[in-house]
């Protein structure tokens, strides 16, 4: 049947609506009124159910939709500014999960969409709205409203004004084996209007489990101020057992709302397999009222728990909580028989791990915890952002006290212009995030001294079970206090985050298994990488930085540089973002990650480049005293030189850092032997050629942050250093201030010279 | 979950994916012209349609379950060789990436040479190669894994298949295994039949013998929830013995692939070009074709069927359809005369099957009628 369209007035939205209808395949007919006499535009379409052959055949489902249904649309007054609204026949099936909990009074509305219905009309059309209706329908017929893919729809009940504050990880957590019911400790808000009558109840359950006092005192508090009420009360929490064949009994049927009074909410309860348990919770309390009577009533929060066959929808429980209000007054009735109105409450739930995880797209279950060293603007941020996931630090380290200055780059706020400062930064964070339900443990101390002195065992401080300890304290020292030997092998790994250029670079190191890479070898090669780069280069290394530096308090040496929070921010997002998939997916298993990130030119797109770096490899290090740490990569390079000069002696120029506070050299470049060098089995002689030219452009590139350590060359046999060499590392150390490197390759590993000129005050002697 | 089938658009040919309750796929037929991956050509390109609804295994494969073909005719064999892996399941190359065929469900045809009524194309010469190895693996080794599987869908003359017993399914006979597994299905193979005498012979293979398959597809979890009827290009003499062999209830359907693309030759040995309206209509082709249930389906895959002499498809073959359909409520569906370039797509659920119902405001057709005709501007 073609639909036949009355004669339309001008075009309207109403009109529009009408001919995207006519056009509509599953629209079969239509028959309209421009106004209702309400000033509604009201049409009823004939819709294709789209019913499989053999309900077909017999012209409907087994519930009862029919082949073709009338589907009234009413265009209210705002339309197209709000979405028509979509009725049924009176006397469809009202059980389905997808229907308003309208009473019988009003006519059936099915929930076409998951969501807004006007927002789904502004993208899709009205087409859009007939398109989920027509879906609507054909599931329908098939009960397939709740999907168990999609997940177990909960219970209408969206239109409500009282409000059930019920940690739901907890409360799912009550339901046992056997059916049962418990009181526990609840508090209540309620607005109550001039008639005193309460327009709305918030109650908030605790966890504390309490028992029913005679007479109820202190049970049941009261206070009003303003029209607002408040006090303690009673909580009850329901849950279903067995069913008759020992399985657990499950909620498999959907059932509308409809409790109104006491009567009909044990009749539900009984449905859902908890009524014997709640009847006799019930007859507690009317038992322990003692014919009490109230002048202003008692809000009873009543919970049932009811296992679905499904996890609900954005769940991994499959437990729903179906909350009510009961208003207890004076000699009320709380027998199966009972009038006594109850109300019907949505439950929302308290901030918890679980919470912030599902909102977030986590999933629920342990995750290793974490360390967080530095709680400034990186720390905080991070630590925030991951909070916000339910992944926060359960450790947070800082030594200072928030300054005024910290308030212009940090995750928190200040009560008042005046207020939160001085307090711990680790305090600070860690009231932040226990208000997150995730209150870590903190720690007010200087880690690198701490770590330094070899008083304390570094697993006191850092929990060994954690996945990670995340340095962001942009403190050299931390850093190479976490890298020395005897600190490395008693902590977790090191993931060390900050901002480098005034906030251009972003910067995450993560180091290697068994401390190798480190995050100061990590660190060293990073300056490499960014002197590499021209775009950044100058930036990174500039003299800028302290030429910029604010001026924060008088007389006050900090050194911040000028920097909006909202790029810190754009910076410090990613990197919560890496940390949560390292934490999730685990660590490299064979070697370190440097990860940059860069802001463009125009101060908006920022670019991330991760830099695989394989383990260093230490020379001789059964050797005492300095350390030589060369990145893998340099080794290999030295590998190839030596190999492509088989039965000569080669070598070059090691670039890198030395650290003073760990005595370490980490060699992460080299120059390659200028072309007068001399090779020959007996020596090899570095030439000058170009080098010097090399040598400055290096140093200039970063600014003097990686800089020639000394040089390599090669035996051909294992064997220690020649005379040669040791008279050539006194004759090159004089002229370095910084100790002299000589690498020398053999057969069997590396050797080291280290040669250092010591001065006595005052004196000339080497 | 929904059983669901594809019936591709694909002109005069047959392809049709069926993938069942439990998730697993049976691709009957395909006809994968070479217009349908050219990027300028309107064809629709079938051969991404068909990826997109399978599955990929662990070692990164593409794969069906098992492969029907029907009669070794181009329009249900061509774009094998090119699309499909063939040969030893180990040799398949990440590099041209073809569809891994889990078992082959074959006629017995492919022990026959090429006669000179029937010479092979390369796709269908392609597929009896690889029959041939996956049989000869069978014989000394066993059934074999996927992409080694094969079953033949009927005897064949002078014992060919005798010793196939573990691998042969006889006229007459139903399985419900695919790939090795109990499948969410019971197919009866009704054809092809072994012929009685040389003659019987002669006239079958005359008129496409074809396997001819009646299967009971389960859905939403309900057994036998339709029933389908393939008969690949089957013609009337083997339609007229089908009635002779079967009852009513074993030729039953819902769901009717129209013989050969609509042709009248399923239910006429009258030419419908030569003879126009004066053609007579067999009466136990009919009937064998005719067991249509309440709300019964008739799908032709065949280009849209017009009103004059040519066949197929046939508009005599349409007419009779749909007469066969009056009497049941059902409904006559031409492939190529559905909207969009998709699959025109059956769901089989607890209640039957039904249309796929397309969302109408995702389409063109809801936004624009630009681009289905010129439009001036002066």
């Amino acid at each position: 049947m073609s639909p036949a369209l009355p004669e339309l007035p001008t075009p309207s939205p109403v009109t529009r609506a009408l001919r995207a209808a006519e056009a509509h395949p599953a629209v079969k007919g239509i028959e309209w009124v421009p106004d209702d006499g309400h000033g509604q535009a009201v049409a009823v379409l004939a819709m294709d159910s789209n019913l499989p052959s053999r309900w077909l055949a017999r012209g409907h489902s087994d519930n009862g939709v029919r082949a073709i249904e009338p589907v009234k649309v009413v265009f209210g007054k705002h339309f197209p500014w709000s979405a028509p609204t979509f009725n049924l026949r009176d006397d469809f099936d009202r059980s389905h999960p997808h229907l308003q909990p309208w009473g019988p009074g009003r006519p059936p509305e099915p929930c076409v969409v998951f969501g807004s219905a006007t927002e789904l009309m502004r993208s899709r059309g009205f087409t859009g709205l007939l398109d989920q209706m027509a879906d609507w329908l054909e599931r329908a017929a098939e009960v397939r409203l709740i999907d168990p893919a999609h997940g177990w729809e909960p219970t209408r009940r969206d239109d409500l004004h009282d409000t059930a504050i019920v940690d739901a990880a907890w409360a799912r957590s009550l339901q046992k084996r056997d059916e049962g019911c418990t009181s526990f400790e609840a508090t209540y808000r309620a607005a109550a209007e001039a008639d005193g009558t309460v327009s709305t109840y918030f109650v908030t359950l605790s966890d504390t489990s309490m028992v029913i006092r005679d007479g109820i005192r202190g049970d049941w508090t009261f206070s009003e101020n303003d029209g607002i009420r408040a006090g303690r009360t009673i909580g009850l929490v329901a849950w279903s057992g067995k069913a008759p064949n020992g399985s657990p009994f499950v909620g498999a049927k959907y059932l509308p709302e409809t409790v109104t009074d006491v009567r009909s909410l044990l009749m539900r309860a009984a449905d859902l397999g908890c009524g014997d348990q709640l009847r006799a919770r019930l007859d507690l309390v009317q038992q322990r009222m003692q014919g009490r009577s109230f002048k202003i009533p008692m809000p009873l929060l009543v919970i049932l728990l009811v296992r679905r066959p499904s996890n609900l929808i954005g769940t991994s429980s499959a437990v729903e909580m179906l909350p009510y209000v009961i208003e207890v007054e004076g000699n009320a009735d709380l027998s199966p028989t009972s009038v006594t109105p109850v109300r019907i409450a949505m439950h929302r739930d308290q901030i918890s791990v679980d919470l912030l995880r599902g909102a977030s797209g986590e999933e629920s279950g342990d995750r290793p915890g974490w360390t967080l060293i530095g709680c400034g603007s990186v720390g905080s941020k991070i630590a925030v952002h991951m909070g916000r996931a339910g992944l926060a630090p359960s450790l947070v380290i800082d030594r200072k006290v928030m300054a005024p200055h910290n308030m212009a780059r940090h995750a928190l706020l200040p009560r008042s212009p005046g207020a939160s400062i001085s307090w711990k930064k680790s305090e600070f964070l860690a009231q932040a995030l226990s208000c997150l339900a995730q209150p870590p443990r903190m720690l007010h101390t200087n880690v690198a001294g701490a770590l330094v002195s070899s008083e304390k065992d570094p697993a006191d401080i850092m929990p060994g079970d954690h996945y990670a300890v995340v340095n962001a304290t942009a403190s050299i020292s931390v850093r190479e206090a976490l890298a020395l030997g005897r600190v490395a092998t008693r902590r977790p790994r090191v993931i060390e985050t900050c901002l480098l250029a005034g906030g251009k670079i972003g910067y995450v190191a993560v180091e290697g298994p068994n401390a190798n890479p480190r995050t100061d070898d990590l660190a060293v090669e990073a300056y490499r990488l960014l002197g590499d780069d021209p775009s950044v280069n100058a930036e990174v290394f500039g003299s800028w930085a302290e030429a910029r530096a604010i001026e924060i308090g008088q007389g006050c040496s900090s050194l911040t540089f000028p920097m909006p929070d909202a790029l810190l921010s754009a910076m410090t997002a990613p990197m919560a973002t890496m940390l949560t998939r390292y934490q999730s997916s685990g660590l490299p298993d064979d070697c370190g990650h440097l990860v940059l990130g860069k802001l463009a030119a125009d101060g908006l797109g920022l670019s991330w480049e991760r830099t695989v770096v394989s383990p260093f490899v230490e020379a001789d290090p059964a050797q005492p005293g300095v350390l030589a740490r060369i990145s893998g990569r340099v080794h290999d390079a030295i590998c190839r030189e030596v190999a492509s000069k088989a039965g000569s002696e080669t070598g070059g120029v090691i670039v890198g850092r030395f650290s003073e506070a760990s005595e370490t050299f980490h060699v992460v470049d080299l120059i390659e032997a200028p072309p007068d060098s001399r090779f020959s089995p007996e020596e090899f002689v570095l030439g000058t050629q170009g080098l010097r030219d090399r040598i400055v452009e290096l140093v200039k590139r970063t600014n003097g942050t990686i800089y020639p350590l000394g040089t390599w060359h090669n035996h051909l046999v294992s064997s220690g250093p020649s005379a040669t060499d040791l008279s050539t590392a006194l004759l090159l150390a004089p002229a370095q201030t910084t100790p002299l490197l000589m690498l020398i390759h053999t057969p069997d590993g590396y050797r080291r010279i280290v040669s250092e000129v010591v001065r006595r005050p005052g004196t000339d002697r080497a | 979950m929904t059983a669901t089938v594809s019936h591709f658009k694909v002109g005069c040919g047959d392809m049709t994916l069926f993938r069942f309750d439990d998730g697993r796929t049976l691709l009957v037929d395909i006809n994968i012209r070479p217009a349908a991956v050219d990027p300028e050509d309107e064809t629709p390109n079938v051969i991404d349609q068909l990826r997109e609804r399978l599955d990929t295994d662990g070692d990164g494969r593409v794969y069906v379950d098992a492969f029907l073909l029907t009669h070794p005719d181009k329009d249900h064999i061509l774009g094998l060789v090119e699309h499909f892996h063939l040969g030893p399941p180990s040799d398949w190359s990440e590099r041209t990436d073809k569809i891994l065929i889990r078992e082959m469900w074959s006629s017995p045809i492919v022990f026959r040479r090429a006669s000179r009524n029937h010479p092979l194309c390369d796709d269908a010469c392609a597929w009896s190669t690889e029959a041939r190895r996956r049989v000869r693996l069978f014989e000394e080794q066993g059934i074999g894994g996927h992409g080694d599987k094969v079953i033949i869908l009927g005897e064949d003359i002078d014992g060919k298949t005798d010793d196939l017993e573990e691998i042969l399914v006889k006229a007459g006979e139903s399985f419900s295994v695919i790939a090795g597994q109990t499948g969410a299905f019971q197919a009866d193979l009704l054809a092809p039949m072994l012929a009685d005498t040389d003659e019987e012979a002669e006239e079958l293979s005359k008129n496409n013998s074809s396997v001819i398959l009646s299967m009971a597809i389960t859905g939403d979890h309900v057994p036998s929830a339709a029933r389908y009827l393939i008969g690949g290009d089957a013609e009337v003499a083997i339609w007229e013995r089908m009635r002779k062999e079967y009852a009513d209830q074993d030729l039953a359907y819902d769901i009717l692939i129209a013989p050969h693309h609509c042709s009248w030759h399923s239910l006429s040995h009258d030419s419908w070009s030569d003879l126009g309206e004066d053609v007579e209509v067999s009466e136990d082709a009919r009937s064998a074709l005719g067991q249509a249930n309440a709300q019964a389906r008739i799908i032709a895959s065949c280009k849209t069927i017009t009103d004059d002499d040519s066949d197929p498809p046939c508009v005599r073959a349409e007419r009779e359809y749909r007469e066969i359909l009056s009497e049941r409520g059902g409904t006559f569906t031409c492939v190529a005369d559905q909207p969009g370039d998709g699959p025109y797509e059956i769901e089989i659920t607890a209640g039957g099957h039904r249309p796929k119902r397309v969302r109408l405001a995702a389409t063109a057709a809801a936004v624009t009628g630009l681009g289905t005709q010129p439009f001036a501007h002066g």
